[in-house]
């Protein structure tokens, strides 16, 4: 019996969250490219709630490491406590780089259900930073998963 | 940029075409139909992944080339995945994986979040990997247990881990609540302000976090003693304990970060547990445990991840967990003494009949189980999935 469950479903939560980020950062994308007509596909709503969902976790972690002394996230499995630091630490940082670190999880919300083409731009900057944050997260899970040679 | 990922998706897309014979062939037996079910949905989503990357980058949008590249990266992520680990079950499968897979698909549809999960498995230590999709939850368990009823059991405790994931918001909770009872007890009351603090906020860190795993594996010992009753008391101490001084101690190197807590630890929690269900076995295995542990001579030094005065509130919280979740428990025939096993005898009566036929008559054994697991398997459906 060993805790490679821990591994598995960080290796899938990042699957599924930097899919849906793809997702919706093309959609946006080919939106200003005037490639694709205003309606929304099934996909690209799925995508904006997957995010909405997981940055609701992210951003409970993230205040619940931010209380703590020693930023410990309770009640957190410890792959996402990991990430909930990576965040917490960005957030700490000065001068802001990181979209993580400018905006606070409510704005990043507001940002991700906004249908204005003036928030296109942000949007597409905070997608940009989270995929990176996540990619560079998940490398660990993914070659524990995958293997290495 | 642009060419190399054409090539890439290009060589997924011959590796999909290459790997659907494999997926669209009937299963050997009807155990694995839901399964491979599932792995054509699979094949199908993967498949249209990489359609989608060749169709988006044929637009010539240089904006979306590292959604593009980072896509690719998922299918090839994907497509791996498939070959190394979810294609094994359908391409060695044995006539003897059915006793495991009937076991698995019995535990999924015993409970209400987890009913229509396919089941399946790799050869491996006990463990599972306990994903909700786009991935299936993939046992695995070691080659000669398989072919065994006396280890079926321990597929109960990895069940566990499954219904943890479809429980997860409500079990965190109760586990946040029993780290920070860890935390007030096992952290010293007054904390350094020198140099010696950041070590020592690294040290709780590092013991609050152990505790997540150590509380999700001591639930999961609970989930399978409620469903298994004696046979998993049974098999978890007999498959548990290696007979070394690693079962009752361990350095605070190897408790940093560890998986699992000490054995003889999960043993006691086990046991206690089992005791208030009423449970002879209890005072059983307990027995074996303390003659070892006297023999062997070992020290009781947790290292500050564990104190004798948690239990009440470990107790509590696994009380809280599987009552929360509600696993299906085991029913007072189910451990009664059977004559005869048939296709429907239920796998917590079938292990409870071979633990009570090891211990009665160990030279018949053998025997006993080679019929009981024929006689079980006997009577499944014919394979009727259709190849394509």
């Amino acid at each position: 019996m060993n805790y490679e469950w821990l591994t598995a479903q960080a290796f899938e939560r990042a699957h599924v969250i930097v899919t849906a980020v793809n997702t919706l950062s093309i959609h946006t994308k080919l939106l200003i490219a005037k490639r694709l007509a205003g309606e929304e596909s099934q996909n690209v709503a799925e995508a904006r709630a997957t995010l909405l969902e997981f940055l609701e976790i992210l951003g409970h972690a993230v205040e619940n490491a931010e209380q703590d002394r020693d930023r410990i996230a309770f009640g957190v499995d410890p792959r996402l406590s990991q990430l909930a630091q990576q965040v917490a630490l960005l957030r700490r940082q000065y001068p802001p780089g990181s979209a993580l670190s400018k905006l606070s999880f409510r704005e990043a919300r507001a940002l991700l259900t906004s249908r204005n083409p003036e928030d296109a731009s942000s949007l597409l900057t905070f997608l940009k930073d989270l995929r990176t944050l996540l990619e560079r997260h998940s490398h660990t899970d993914v070659v524990s998963i995958l293997g290495d040679l | 940029m642009r060419n190399v990922l054409i090539a890439r998706n290009g060589d997924l897309a011959d590796n999909l075409a290459r790997i659907a014979p494999i997926i669209f062939t009937d299963p050997p037996f009807p155990e694995l139909e839901s399964y491979v079910r599932m792995l054509r949905e699979y094949h199908a989503d993967t498949s249209k992944l990489v359609r989608e990357n060749l169709e988006y980058l044929a637009l010539g949008e240089n904006a979306i080339l590292d959604d593009i590249r980072s896509n690719t990266a998922q299918a090839l992520q994907l497509v791996r995945f498939l070959s190394i680990r979810l294609l094994t079950p359908i391409v060695r499968a044995r006539s003897t994986d059915r006793l495991s897979l009937k076991t698995i698909s019995w535990l999924h549809n015993s409970h209400a979040s987890t009913r229509g999960v396919p089941a399946v498995f790799v050869d491996g230590e006990c463990a599972v990997w306990p994903t909700r999709g786009p991935f299936p939850p993939i046992y695995s368990f070691p080659a000669d247990e398989q072919q065994g009823l006396l280890f079926q059991a321990l597929y109960f405790h990895e069940f566990g881990h499954l219904l943890y994931v479809f429980h997860k918001p409500e079990l965190d909770e109760l586990v946040r609540e029993l780290q920070a009872e860890v935390d007030d007890l096992l952290t010293p009351a007054s904390l350094r302000n020198d140099r010696y603090a950041e070590r020592q906020a690294a040290e709780r860190q590092i013991v609050v976090h152990t505790w997540y795993k150590w509380a999700q594996e001591l639930f999961c010992d609970a989930v399978g003693l409620v469903l298994g009753g004696p046979a998993f008391l049974y098999a978890i101490s007999s498959y548990s304990g290696m007979l070394e001084l690693g079962d009752f101690y361990r350095d605070v190197g190897d408790l940093r970060w560890s998986d699992h807590p000490i054995t003889s630890l999960r043993i006691q929690t086990l046991s206690e547990h089992a005791r208030t269900m009423g449970l002879d076995a209890a005072d059983r295995v307990l027995t074996e445990w303390k003659k070892l542990a006297t023999a062997m001579e070992v020290p009781q030094d947790y290292h500050g991840f564990f104190d004798p005065r948690l239990m009440p509130a470990i107790r509590r919280t696994l009380d809280d967990m599987v009552t929360e979740v509600g696993p299906r428990a085991f029913m007072p025939d189910e451990t009664a003494p059977r004559a005869a096993i048939a296709p429907d005898t239920t796998p917590v009566a079938l292990v409870n009949s071979a633990w009570q036929r090891q211990h009665d008559s160990p030279q018949d054994y053998r025997n006993w189980e080679k019929n009981a697991v024929a006689a079980w398997i006997k009577g499944s459906r014919e394979p009727h999935l259709t190849a394509r």
